[in-house]
Parts: structure tokens; C-alpha cells; sequence
């Protein structure tokens, strides 16, 4: 804690900005960059939102407060961007939700930065199914084995509705499954 | 338990050789079994792009925001466009209209009274004799005279 509050000072002086954000993006690079990524599945997309994180991060440090831990905060830009870019996309393209569903699993499978199985390509589908915030603490939860109390700092969601939730999305993706194995 | 299970920790418990290389590529494993791979290295030749730099200089600011002009002028046209319509209305009133609501306010105007406007019909009509012709002074005597003696009204109804 004390480091990050270090970390911090030192990325809202003027002087020690620079340096201070270099061994910020060191830091946190990779675990936002997954996180981004279960989002937005590719990987080109997932290297574009993480340029526009770090953009946004490095311009509202001055901001930061400090009422919530730095990756939290972080985390919650990297949701925001990756959500954003998602939607944007998905305007341009003027499709329904069930063809942005086929969409992306078209260019999951065709995706050369994924080689899934069958299994871990119904897994995406299935989750494709599920809201957009149950998505979320689903990713989060099983893949990023997120703590429900940083969740709930992230999503801004009492710790009960994200175990809630978490509940949810595993029965509906236990049920997709093995309706799709059955076939 | 959980107390006695930290209390045995620092009393010589071992572990396998290699116990937390496996675990932690177990940990990969799993992290891995989404399918989603990366281009090799990365991470490593992951950078923030030059538009930070680039955002130190100083930026053109506007004083006035793109959308609030666009406001203005999209009010000042409504209104251009309503003002046209409120005029290109054609009038109500019809040409006699017109000319009867002109007529009577250039009357109320210029005070002109009926017997001016006899002596434009009939120049031979002087005023003095149109003054005669202020009714208010004219007596019934005078009418049964003038219907008896003077007027042809008779042949005009027997015609």
C-alpha cells in the first residue's frame, strides 16, 4: 500500500510523471491487458483498448484521489474503454445483438490469436449469451480469479449481487454447454 | 484450524521439490485454457503511444464548443424558416375586403363624411346643398312634402 501511495505522488509530479507511468505500465500491463481482452475476444482490438487506457490514465492521474486502490481505478477505465469500443463498433456496423453475437464468434474462429477447442469455443459462445455485466463478473471471476471485494470496488456493485450473479452466469453456461454437447 | 494449520507453517512442514513451479504453471494452465493467444513478445515490446507526447504541447482550445454553435444556428434557421412561413401566408382578405378596410380607414383618417364623398360623385352638388341634406334636422312635415311634391317615388313603385 505504501508503494502504491508513492507510486502515486510520484505520478502526479510534474517532474517524476513520466518515469513514474513507464513502471506503471510495467506493472499493470498484462493483467489489464487480459482483462480487456475477455472483453473484446481479439487481440487487435484488445491492443488498441489498452493504447487508450494508458491515454486516459496517464491524463486523469492529476485526478486520482485516491478513494479507491489504483488498479481498481484502472480497471474500471480498462472495463469503460473496452465496453465503449464494443458499442462503437457495433453502431458502425447497424447490427441486432443476436447478429453481433455470430459476428463474434465468426472472428473468434477465424482469429488466428485463438486456438480454443471446441470446448473453450462454446465456452466463449456461451458467455456471449450472458448480459453484459454478468459477462463481466463472469470473466472476472473465473478467468482473472478476481476477489469479490475488488470486484465490487471495479463494478461498483455490492459484493451479494456480484456472488449473485457470478451464480447465474455459471448455471446458464452449464446449461448452453451441455445443450450444444448433446447435439 | 486455520490457526493451527499457520502455526504449523514455521514448524518444518516440507513441500515437494519443485511444488510451487508446478503450481504456478498450473496457474498458467488455466489462464491459458480460454484459448486466446498473443504475438510473441508482446508484452515486452508493449508501448504507450507518442499522443501522450503529443498532448504536452499546447492545444488550440475552442471558446465556444462545436456543439453549442451548432445549437445557435440550428435555432437562428428555425426561426428564418417560421418567419417565412408566417409571411408567405396569403392574406384573409379578399380584394373587396381590402378595399373596403382601406376605404374606411382613409375615411376615419381624413374626417371625410358623406357629403364630401357625394360632391366627388356629383360635381354639381355643391356642399351647401349636401349640409341640407344633414338629416338630423329634417322634420316629418318636410319628408311628407318632399315624397308629395318633389319625388317621383310614386312612379317608381306603380313602375
Amino acid at each position: 500500500m505504501d508503494s502504491e501511495i508513492q507510486l502515486i505522488s510520484r505520478l502526479q509530479n510534474s517532474n517524476t510523471k513520466s518515469l513514474a507511468f513507464n513502471q506503471l505500465v510495467e506493472l499493470y500491463k498484462e493483467r489489464l491487458y487480459w482483462h480487456i481482452r475477455h472483453i473484446v475476444k481479439s487481440h487487435d482490438d484488445a491492443d488498441d483498448v489498452l493504447q487508450n487506457t494508458f491515454i486516459k490514465v496517464f491524463k486523469n492521474i492529476t485526478n486520482f484521489k485516491g478513494e479507491s486502490k489504483l488498479f481498481s481505478w484502472m480497471y474500471r477505465i480498462a472495463t469503460n474503454e473496452a465496453l465503449t469500443y464494443l458499442n462503437k463498433k457495433n453502431k458502425m456496423k447497424s447490427i441486432s445483438s443476436e447478429d453481433y453475437k455470430q459476428f463474434m464468434i465468426e472472428k473468434l474462429t477465424e482469429d488466428i490469436y485463438f486456438d480454443g477447442d471446441d470446448i473453450q469455443l462454446n465456452l466463449q459462445k456461451a458467455i456471449l449469451e450472458l448480459p453484459e455485466k454478468q459477462q463481466l463478473v463472469f470473466n472476472m471471476k473465473y478467468f482473472q480469479e478476481m476477489k469479490y471485494k475488488d470486484m465490487a470496488q471495479i463494478l461498483d456493485t455490492s459484493e451479494g449481487a456480484l456472488k449473485a450473479s457470478y451464480h447465474h452466469a455459471v448455471k446458464k453456461i452449464e446449461a448452453f454447454i451441455k445443450q450444444h454437447l448433446n447435439h | 484450524m486455520m490457526k493451527e494449520s499457520k502455526k504449523n507453517r514455521y514448524h518444518g512442514f516440507k513441500v515437494p521439490d519443485a511444488y510451487f513451479k508446478a503450481f504456478e504453471f498450473k496457474n498458467d494452465f488455466k489462464k491459458q485454457s480460454h484459448g486466446f493467444q498473443i504475438p510473441e513478445n508482446y508484452f515486452n515490446q508493449f508501448k504507450v503511444s507518442n499522443q501522450i507526447k503529443k498532448d504536452k504541447y499546447a492545444k488550440v482550445f475552442r471558446l465556444i464548443k462545436h456543439s453549442k454553435i451548432t445549437y445557435v444556428v440550428g435555432m437562428a434557421a428555425s426561426l428564418l424558416i417560421m418567419f417565412a412561413i408566417i409571411n408567405s401566408q396569403p392574406k384573409t382578405n379578399s380584394l373587396e375586403n381590402y378595399d373596403i378596410a382601406l376605404l374606411e380607414s382613409y375615411l376615419l383618417e381624413e374626417s371625410i363624411y358623406s357629403s364630401d364623398i357625394s360632391s366627388l360623385v356629383d360635381d354639381t352638388v355643391t356642399l351647401y346643398e349636401l349640409e341640407f341634406n344633414n338629416y338630423n334636422n329634417i322634420n316629418d312635415k318636410e319628408v311628407e312634402n318632399f315624397l308629395l311634391y318633389e319625388s317621383e317615388v310614386e312612379e317608381l313603385i306603380l313602375n
